[in-house]
């Protein structure tokens, strides 16, 4: 197993994603991802957010190739996805989903859900199988008693331990996390999201984490990825994206948070209209229809994602500074 | 002067189980205008107490009260037909999710309408239709007259909620209860509602009940909140207060465990809340919260704490916190 001497070498990269799907009934394609690129390194966490139709959990498909692109290469280790064993490549990436409860087998045990990705990926007998299940099951906080319980017999955030334990039983590299803590109660999310600080320490896991709770992503993120409409808004490591947002649609999504502040801010007004109509995609910049700051060029011009002089930050914007 | 007045809610369910005690202890008062936000993690009771309040708890649910007062009504002693007749018109209410909410087989017009012309006959049908529009307008939909037309499935999820709104709203109740109104909408959008919902309360001098598992939210909409922890209060008061100085170690431990930026620097460590939330099976003898509580004592094991609503900072806790 590399150790930590390799934080921050390049793991995942991908470069210019596009997925479009043809809506046969209305003879049209709509693009849901268009034109993605970004990397991602050893023991770092990539935030994706963005409001549900934005493209993230499609673009997670796509990375775990459970969708094919339409253009673009994704690259593992620096080899292309195509070059990849398929055995070594779902040993290296694994994924934890949303709905804890859709996503066990009802009919099946929580040590024979959690051995399964080992016994179809591996050579390892099932007795060595069952072993690194029980090992890993403990891991995540579920001792002997639950081994041989259904799903239906645990809580919310026990299930999503197991979802967790079956994602990080083939040892991999990278795990994404769509949506781990949405369905959780407050104090279970943060038993949750701390699980997965401290495997992230242990494995030198990297994770890609989407969700729609913005202060989880700021507080598990090393970098952000803002997406609106399938395409990316802005793109930067946390700090920068957190303190600074460039994109004004990153504002809005900042300003509509609520939180408990001890001193009053004024608040900004809420973001007018709602996400297009991917079958009637507005000309010019996507978000120009709910954006405060349209102009004219916003119109007409697709803005490009572009470096802004003073840091790291990539902003989709005619007119951000 | 109390819009409603709950003292000593219970609720308990019959079934093959056993009984079920959902709802223990709800003691609160809701102030005319006021909003109140009720919060509690999932299992302790807050939707079930409002499905009481209005009756529209199943079959196989009882509940009683030491006292049920509505705008100087008694509900306890209400008739069932009578009560009927307020719900809907004078308590109005708002679901958790729009598009299981609507009836999939009726345009908008339809579902707008069905609540005027039960709770005023009289009127004619250009009348039913011209306070359509108007509500439609009134939350905020654009081309109100195009979208009385439209089924459910055509709206998005925030039109849809936008729909509800208006058909709470359409027989100008008193008292609105939202139970969690923008969970399953995105956070542009969520503000868009609470926004609107705070605005036409604001507007129309109406009381208002959130409920939800989101502190954030609470914060920003609500003058008063209480906390609900296994189907009892254990705290209440300005929500500003209650939030920012917390007396019951429950509301502490809560606040404790959400990622917040200048409380918990990435990265770090967040407080949890050792145990689970207990099971509407278990029975806990003395405070509900002693077992995962890092104050209990052996009192808190044997006693149940005194929650007194006369108090301006009522909580549920021997040894509340300063």
């Amino acid at each position: 197993m590399p150790l930590s001497a390799d934080i921050g070498t390049t793991l995942l990269e991908a470069r210019h994603l596009v997925k479009r799907y043809a809506h046969v009934r209305r003879g049209k394609e709509i693009t849901v991802v268009n034109d993605v690129s970004f990397t991602l390194a050893r023991q770092r966490t990539l935030g994706i957010i963005g409001e549900s139709g934005c493209g993230k959990s499609t673009l997670a498909k796509m990375l775990m190739q459970i969708e094919k692109l339409n253009a673009g290469e994704l690259y593992l280790h620096a080899k292309p996805y195509a070059e990849l064993d398929p055995t070594e490549f779902r040993h290296s990436i694994q994924m934890i989903f949303q709905d804890c409860y859709g996503s066990l087998n009802p009919r099946r045990k929580a040590i024979d859900i959690v051995s399964e990705p080992l016994r179809v990926n591996s050579q390892l007998s099932a007795q060595e199988c069952r072993q690194r299940a029980q090992e890993v099951l403990t891991q995540v906080g579920l001792t002997s008693v639950y081994w041989h319980r259904f799903p239906h017999m645990f809580s919310g955030g026990q299930r999503q331990r197991i979802g967790i334990a079956r994602a990080i039983i083939t040892r991999p590299q990278i795990v994404i996390c769509d949506e781990p803590v949405s369905a959780l109660d407050i104090s279970v999310q943060a038993q949750i999201i701390n699980l997965l600080m401290s495997l992230q320490k242990k494995y030198q896991l990297s994770y890609i984490l989407i969700s729609h709770d913005l202060a989880v992503v700021h507080h598990i993120s090393d970098d952000i990825l803002v997406m609106y409409f399938g395409k990316v808004a802005e793109y930067g490591g946390a700090a920068q994206v957190f303190a600074r947002p460039r994109h004004p649609y990153t504002q809005a999504l900042l300003d509509s948070t609520a939180r408990i502040a001890t001193e009053d801010k004024p608040k900004q007004p809420a973001l007018r209209g709602e996400l297009p109509s991917p079958f009637d995609p507005p000309r010019g910049c996507a978000f120009h229809t709910r954006c405060p700051r349209a102009q004219q060029l916003c119109r007409e011009q697709v803005p490009a994602l572009r470096h802004l002089d003073d840091t790291d930050t990539q902003v989709a914007c005619h007119f951000a500074e | 002067m109390a819009l409603l007045e709950v003292q000593q809610l219970e609720v308990e369910f019959q079934t093959n189980f056993g009984k079920v005690h959902a709802v223990k202890d709800f003691t609160f008062n809701v102030a005319e205008g006021d909003t109140l936000g009720v919060v509690g993690e999932s299992g302790s009771g807050k939707s079930i107490a409002s499905l009481a309040l209005i009756d529209l708890l199943p079959n196989n649910a009882t509940w009683r009260a030491q006292h049920l007062n509505f705008h100087r009504t008694d509900l306890l002693t209400l008739h069932r037909k009578r009560l009927a007749r307020l719900r809907g018109a004078e308590i109005a209410m708002i679901f958790q999710n729009p598009m299981s909410s609507l009836d999939p087989c009726f345009t908008v017009s339809a579902q707008l309408q069905e609540t005027l012309k039960v709770h005023q006959p009289q009127a004619s049908r250009a009348a039913y239709r011209t306070k359509a529009i108007e509500l439609l307008q009134q939350v905020g939909i654009p081309a109100a007259e195009k979208r009385l037309r439209s089924y459910p499935h055509e709206l998005s999820g925030g039109m849809a909620q936008r729909v509800m709104v208006a058909i709470a709203l359409a027989c100008q109740p008193k008292l609105l209860i939202a139970d969690e109104p923008t969970t399953a909408l995105d956070v542009t959008i969520s503000r868009q509602i609470l926004d609107l919902l705070t605005e036409l309360q604001q507007k129309k001098a109406m009381s208002m009940l959130l409920i939800t598992h989101d502190l954030n939210v609470v914060f920003e909409h609500c003058n008063t909140i209480i906390v609900v922890y296994a189907g009892e209060t254990v705290e209440s008061g300005n929500t500003r207060e209650v939030l920012l100085q917390p007396r019951h170690p429950y509301t502490k431990a809560l606040l404790a465990a959400l990622p917040e930026a200048e409380r918990t620097p990435r990265g770090t460590e967040l407080a949890t809340i050792d145990g689970n939330v207990p099971s509407v099976y278990d029975n806990i003898r003395g405070c509900a919260f002693h077992p995962r509580c890092q104050y209990a004592d052996d009192l808190c094991r044997r006693q149940k704490p005194h929650y007194d609503l006369t108090q301006e900072r009522p909580v549920k806790c021997h040894y509340p916190l300063t």
